[in-house]
């Protein structure tokens, strides 16, 4: 009886097919404008418009272009800076906050969320306004300020999330045993929290190396990020060398994150072995 | 006497709004086990917590062999806990687990290996120093924690709700093995639980706490056979109280006391029978005596002030164990009430009586004679021995 | 009264007695306390401050207090700007859900492994490089890309549409852009449910249409919440996809701020503007968290 209510229901041999094509359509539209961008990129022709044949000639342009080079250098100092700063402060401040009664505290912890839900733009003009009022001279520290100020909430919901799921009784259990707070921090709560510390740390840096908006308000004229590179190039119209750069730099953070993926996830898998293994040994 | 290991003295804790601990003094000895019991939220765990550190007190002192430890932080402190989820490192295995307070205070190598050792002997587990901590079974991981906690040799060990988390059997096997370890090392615990039966198999004495209070201390067998207050009396085993005025005190042990279901002989309490130079029985005696010196702590110890001198007219409760209740089919000489059964139940070595008094009230009686008991529907009258009717003030 | 006392006295003896303690936790707290401070509630005074300022001469700043910022929103030119702005994040925000929850939907009926892939491969995109896809939208929606080319190989239009520089491409743009964030919350709040309540509404008789609709949605309504709030909130905001998608033409309100603080140099507008931007955003949120949405749901 039950059994056909459910094959009448939602996973009828109908539905079924149904909804594996609109989830293949929906995956080939959102990939699609990235396809068609790196496939542009090979063509030998200036026009992006008809097939011209297959080159390589914009990715060897843009290899041997020094100034390109001094931008990616840039922004991957940016990205590595904020990513270290955001991840220290942000799971400093995570664990400080979960365990500290202080006056102003909620109000600290309700603003440390503005970054996620004002727009950027509100927040980079505002801290264009801190500078400004302050004689701040605008230029790289000021980009990593802000977008510190952005990834900070990220990585304070990351480990906040991971600590929620953490028996407090087991810090305590550490302080009992003649730990202090310090050596406890490092040795029990550290590794219980490294997960979200960890891809707080990656989603920091993928947002960093993505950031925009905020970099261009906070930025001197003579700084220059890869995403204000592609704008500005954009902005001049569409071209084989910006479809080069934007696949580049597809792929390369694809790649990376893939890899992330696996590795995390064939650590996962090897642990689980270890312990079946541990396990019978032990039966 | 000797200094208490452990002391509260008259200590107060406030949570926001909520007054958690109210006035509480409480003298541990060296050695024993000790017993808080109470329902849940009656601030048993806080009190603990006062003493491992993580709280303080809002007034009122802390005192480890009579200094005030109030200064020290819970890693300075020479007491080691067994937390109620047993709070083991998952990051560490067995080992690592159970070394981790030697290594804190940086102990060599091969110190802590063989402590470690003989920790596992200890809670028979050896072998398992590789374990992860999630591939052991309840009971396990109680062990490893027991272990973790004994192997600083503290003076005192505290237990919060250990064996909340096991199943019934092996709850009652851990009972006996704590009770057995704690005798083996002479360590001081003091054990935490809401469950009476499980306080009265491993004390020494039972701190029976109440909504913050202490209501009673004493040995399992004082908190049972003489309970002073209404809610221990309740709270341990099981009680029929009745409520009345004291009609007559008489010249010898007894007086009488006229209750709603009717009239009750019963027997003056022990401490107006030491005042009057009665000899009570030893162990009570004992504790009277010491109850009867200095400040009162508890609201036992208040009780029993004003249990030495009763007069006619006075208002308390008679509490009457079930197993004290004694049962007859025909009208017994001297005071007695009349009841119907309701419900007969055979539980193994007893049966138990629900039956209803002529005055309404439900009692229970518990008796290992089933045939002589009377059937559902019978009317019965029902008596006790003045020595087993315990007398609580109001 | 009592207990106010007593409390009192607690937080000093707890002051007292732990400067190891007090000093650990300033040691956590301190950092991010002092960049909220400094980096986010100082430079949003700021921007309160400068929105009652008064615009001088060549953009210069007077301190002179004045309320016209404000007023100067009820411009109708301006009003147009956030009513169309609004307009936009209506549009995008319906579309993304009513596309978005059949997607969540499969996506939980498949296996716990291939939904876990399948919500990375559509996170993806999004999370290298949203500026990116908007560009590649750009190529795609020319009028010699790639959508007018196929169009046009079908033989379902003669001449290429105009699909690039409209309110369409803005709204392609911002649905292309907020639809995996929407996924997921709705996503989860379907695999939450209990799949035995579906059988049982079926079991009673209920049509499928009816134990989706009296069922289903109500019970995973949360999750379409947080996606709601997920794509209408940083909709009003996003003025990039605007930017390169609506090619000027669309004017929102985050073009318009962006314009005050370049080509206008109305700062004190532009503060104006953005206070009123980030108050609509957090009465928003403030709904949302009242109705039981968690700050940490949208990160």
């Amino acid at each position: 009886m039950n059994n056909e209510v459910r094959e009448n229901h939602f996973t009828s041999r109908g539905w079924r097919t149904a909804s594996y094509i609109y989830l293949a359509v929906m995956l080939v539209l959102l990939y699609a404008p990235v396809i068609v961008m790196i496939r542009y990129s090979f063509n030998d022709s200036r026009t992006n418009v008809v097939w011209q044949g297959f080159t390589t000639k914009y990715y060897a342009k843009l290899f041997h272009d020094p100034a390109l080079w001094e931008i990616f250098f840039v922004t991957l100092f940016i990205a590595v800076c904020v990513t270290l700063l955001g991840t220290v402060v942000g799971t400093l401040g995570a664990v400080g906050l979960s365990r500290t009664r202080f006056p102003g505290r909620r109000i600290i912890e309700d603003f440390i969320y503005f970054p996620l839900v004002i727009p950027e733009i509100v927040l980079g003009i505002a801290l264009l306004l801190l500078f400004n009022f302050n004689g701040i001279r605008l230029g790289i520290p000021t980009i990593i300020i802000g977008d510190t100020t952005l990834v900070l909430p990220y990585v304070f919901v990351t480990v906040k999330a991971r600590l929620a799921g953490m028996d407090p009784s087991v810090e305590e259990a550490s302080i009992d045993l003649g730990a202090d707070r310090m050596y406890t921090f490092f040795h029990i709560t550290m590794p219980a929290i490294m997960p979200g510390v960890i891809s707080g740390a990656f989603m920091s840096f993928s947002l960093v190396l993505d950031e925009l908006i905020l970099t261009s308000f906070l930025a001197d004229a003579a700084t220059v990020t890869l995403p204000m590179k592609i704008y500005s190039m954009i902005k001049r119209g569409v071209t084989p060398e910006i479809n080069a750069l934007t696949t580049i730099i597809f792929v390369a953070i694809t790649v990376a994150v893939v890899v992330y993926l696996v590795v995390s996830e064939m650590k996962d898998r090897k642990r689980l072995r270890e312990e079946e293994r541990r396990g019978e040994a032990a039966e | 006497m000797a200094v208490p290991i452990v002391q509260l003295q008259n200590v107060d804790k406030w949570f926001e709004e909520d007054h958690i601990v109210k006035n509480c003094s409480l003298d541990v000895r060296e050695g024993e086990f000790l017993t808080l019991l109470g329902p849940s939220g009656c601030g048993k765990t806080t009190i603990l917590r006062m003493i491992s550190g993580f709280e303080h007190p809002t007034s009122g002192k802390v005192l480890f062999n009579g200094q005030d430890v109030d200064e020290k932080e819970p890693y300075e402190r020479d007491v080691n806990t067994v937390f109620q989820n047993y709070a083991l490192f998952p990051n560490m295995n067995v080992f690592d687990n159970i070394g981790y307070g030697l290594k804190v205070k940086k102990v060599p190598k091969d110190e802590i290996a063989s402590r470690v050792n003989e920790m596992l002997k200890l809670v028979h587990l050896e072998g398992f120093e590789k374990r992860r901590i999630h591939q052991m079974s309840g009971g396990q991981k109680q062990r490893v924690a027991i272990a973790r906690a004994l192997i600083n040799k503290p003076k005192v060990l505290l237990l919060d709700e250990p064996l909340g988390a096991l199943d019934m059997k092996l709850r009652k096997q851990m009972q006996i093995d704590l009770r057995h370890l704690q005798t083996q090392l002479g360590t001081t615990f003091i054990f935490v639980t809401h469950d009476q039966e499980e306080a009265l198999t491993m004390s020494d004495r039972i701190a029976v706490m109440s909504e913050g209070v202490i209501e009673q201390i004493g040995t399992p067998y004082d908190i049972y056979m003489d309970p002073k207050t209404r809610f221990v009396a309740n709270f341990i085993g099981e009680s029929n109280l009745f409520e009345g005025d004291i009609t007559e005190v008489r010249s010898d042990r007894n007086m009488v006391v006229q209750t709603k279901e009717g009239p009750l002989l019963v027997e003056k309490p022990d401490e107006m029978l030491v005042a009057e130079g009665y000899s009570v029985p030893t162990s009570v005696a004992a504790l009277t005596s010491a109850e009867l010196e200095g400040e009162p702590k508890t609201v036992a110890e208040h009780a029993a002030r004003r249990l030495t001198h009763m007069e006619a007219g006075q208002h308390i409760s008679i509490c009457l164990r079930p197993e004290d209740i004694k049962v007859s089919r025909t009208e017994p000489e001297g005071p007695h009430f009349s009841a119907t059964a309701k419900d007969k139940i055979f539980i193994g070595d007893n049966t138990r009586l629900m039956a209803t008094t002529a005055g309404g009230k439900d009692i229970r009686i518990s008796h290992p004679d089933t045939e002589n008991l009377p059937e559902p529907g019978e009317s019965f009258y029902f008596y006790c021995d003045p020595k087993d009717a315990v007398v609580i003030l109001e | 009264m009592k207990g106010q006392k007593n409390l009192a006295k607690d937080t000093r003896k707890k002051q007292k007695h732990s400067r190891r303690e007090t000093l650990s936790n300033a040691i956590m707290c301190g950092p991010i306390t002092v960049w909220t401070v400094l980096f986010i509630i100082l430079p949003v005074a700021l921007l309160v401050f400068m929105s009652f300022l008064t615009k001088g001469p060549l953009g210069r700043i007077e301190y002179k207090f004045t309320l016209a910022n404000y007023a100067e929103i009820f411009n109708p030119a301006y009003v147009n700007v956030v009513k169309e702005s609004l307009l936009i994040a209506f549009w995008t925000t319906l579309i993304t859900v009513l596309l978005g929850y059949p997607l969540a939907m499969v996506i939980s009926k498949l296996k716990k492994k291939t939904s876990g892939i399948v919500t990375i491969a559509i996170m993806l995109p999004l999370w290298v490089s949203g500026l990116i896809i908007t560009y590649s939208l750009v190529i795609m929606l020319n009028a010699s890309g790639t959508v007018n080319t196929i169009l046009m190989h079908l033989g379902l239009i003669k001449k290429p549409l105009q699909l690039l520089y409209n309110s369409f491409a803005v709204i392609v743009g911002m649905v292309y852009m907020f639809m995996p964030f929407a996924v997921l919350p709705m996503y989860s709040s379907i695999e939450k449910m209990d799949p035995g309540l579906l059988e049982a509404s079926a079991d009673l008789g209920a049509s499928p249409a009816k134990t989706f609709f009296k069922v289903q949605l109500p019970l995973t309504s949360p999750g379409i919440f947080a996606a709601v709030i997920l794509t209408f909130i940083p909709c009003i905001g996003y003025y990039m996809i605007a930017d390169m998608l609506g090619g000027g033409k669309s004017m929102l309100i985050g073009n318009l701020i962006y314009r005050q603080f370049t080509v206008s140099r109305n700062w004190p507008f532009g503060a104006a503007l953005s206070v009123v931007l980030a108050a609509i955003i957090l009465i928003m949120v403030r709904i949302y968290t009242k109705l039981g949405g968690s700050m940490d749901d949208l990160a």
